[in-house]
């Protein structure tokens, strides 16, 4: 199942053209924010699915893993993160598309990206105690806003919505001034 | 077709908002601090007693907390017995649902939450109101070093901590 769903992903990016970091870095510039619109409605599409499947039954939420929060360590390593798929114009993610492409970058970032998960493992005696601080459990958005888990899903596909539709007019705006 | 897509995400989100928590909700079942109380008391501290997880500050652990309580602190782990019955609980208003929903995901297959949290093992078990033949009752609130209170009667002052001593008490 994870072979097949890996498989679909991979599949699902390459076809939304994120294997490009041209187009991956536009996100960064706002002259092409696919990245967002793909992003995003997969998660409106997930968090439908999920809402909806729970509440006819047919998932469990209790069998839903969730990760746990750390404040500050994901807050550090998001920014890493951010930085690096700056610099790259690839995520881990379609960077593993890209390199399956054939593209030469892709590979490179891959390679980049063991590196740095090598160092880390390496380093993960300094780095433990950081590592495990600001543990604030698991919770999830309808906990964190105390708002009914329905009203929290509408809120995120009217924001998701409302966001195509300004991401498109960013885009209008950046074709109109690129062609001046 | 984006509108379409569109207009079918608005409906099932709006729908989302009205038609209540998806059941079966994932909530974990609760358990009562009195029955808490008695597996704890059973269990002689052996596998058998309950895996009983503090998620409040560690402040708040350190004042007071629930007997064989141990503090989540950092990435939150049960035992290595999957078959142990693990109970959390943290203050009445702390939702902990999240936090029982990943130790079952995590192959946790009893997980329960203390009904009530902290507040309810002080009413029930170290300061509960009873009555003549709530014998159950008195005898789990004094095995804890709880104070029972007559039920209607004034109230006592209490100078009993609520963490009971790491051994059971002996007898006289």
């Amino acid at each position: 199942m994870a072979f097949a769903i890996g498989i679909a992903f991979g599949w699902t990016l390459e076809r939304a053209g994120l294997g490009s970091a041209k187009k991956l870095v536009g996100q960064f510039y706002l002259t092409d924010l696919t990245v967002f619109k793909v992003m995003f409605s997969a998660i409106a599409t997930a968090m439908l699915g999920v809402f909806w499947l729970a509440r006819l039954g047919l998932l469990d939420l209790g069998q839903v893993w969730i990760p746990q929060t750390f404040l500050a360590p994901q807050l550090v390593g998001g920014l890493i993160f951010g930085c690096g798929f700056a610099c790259a114009g690839l995520c881990p993610g379609t960077s593993c598309v890209a390199a399956a492409s054939g593209r030469g970058d892709g590979a490179l970032v891959v390679a980049g990206m063991f590196c740095g998960v090598l160092a880390t493992g390496a380093s993960f005696g300094a780095l433990q105690t950081f590592y495990e601080s600001g543990a604030e459990g698991t919770f999830t958005l309808p906990e964190l806003l105390h708002l009914p888990y329905g009203v929290v899903v509408a809120i995120v596909v009217v924001v998701a919505l409302l966001g195509f539709r300004l991401a498109e007019r960013l885009e209008r705006r950046a074709a109109a001034h690129a062609s001046r | 077709m984006e509108r379409t897509l569109a207009a079918i995400a608005l409906v099932l989100g709006g729908l989302a908002a009205i038609s209540g928590a998806p059941q079966p909700s994932g909530r974990p079942p609760g358990i009562s601090a009195l029955d808490l109380a008695a597996a704890i008391r059973d269990g002689h501290g052996g596998p058998d007693s309950p895996w009983v997880m503090d998620l409040r500050s560690k402040n708040e652990w350190g004042e007071r907390r629930v007997p064989s309580a141990q503090h989540a602190e950092g990435p939150i782990e049960g035992p290595t017995d999957h078959d142990r019955t693990l109970v959390l609980y943290a203050n009445a208003s702390t939702p902990i649902e999240a936090t029982a929903a990943s130790l079952r995901a995590a192959g946790y297959r009893r997980v329960y939450v203390l009904e009530g949290g902290m507040d309810a093992w002080l009413d029930q078990v170290m300061h509960p109101q009873v009555s003549a033949g709530d014998d159950r009752v008195i005898e789990l609130s004094r095995y804890f070093g709880g104070l029972p209170r007559a039920r209607g009667g004034s109230p006592t002052a209490v100078a009993t901590s609520a963490v009971a001593p790491a051994r059971p008490r002996g007898g006289c």
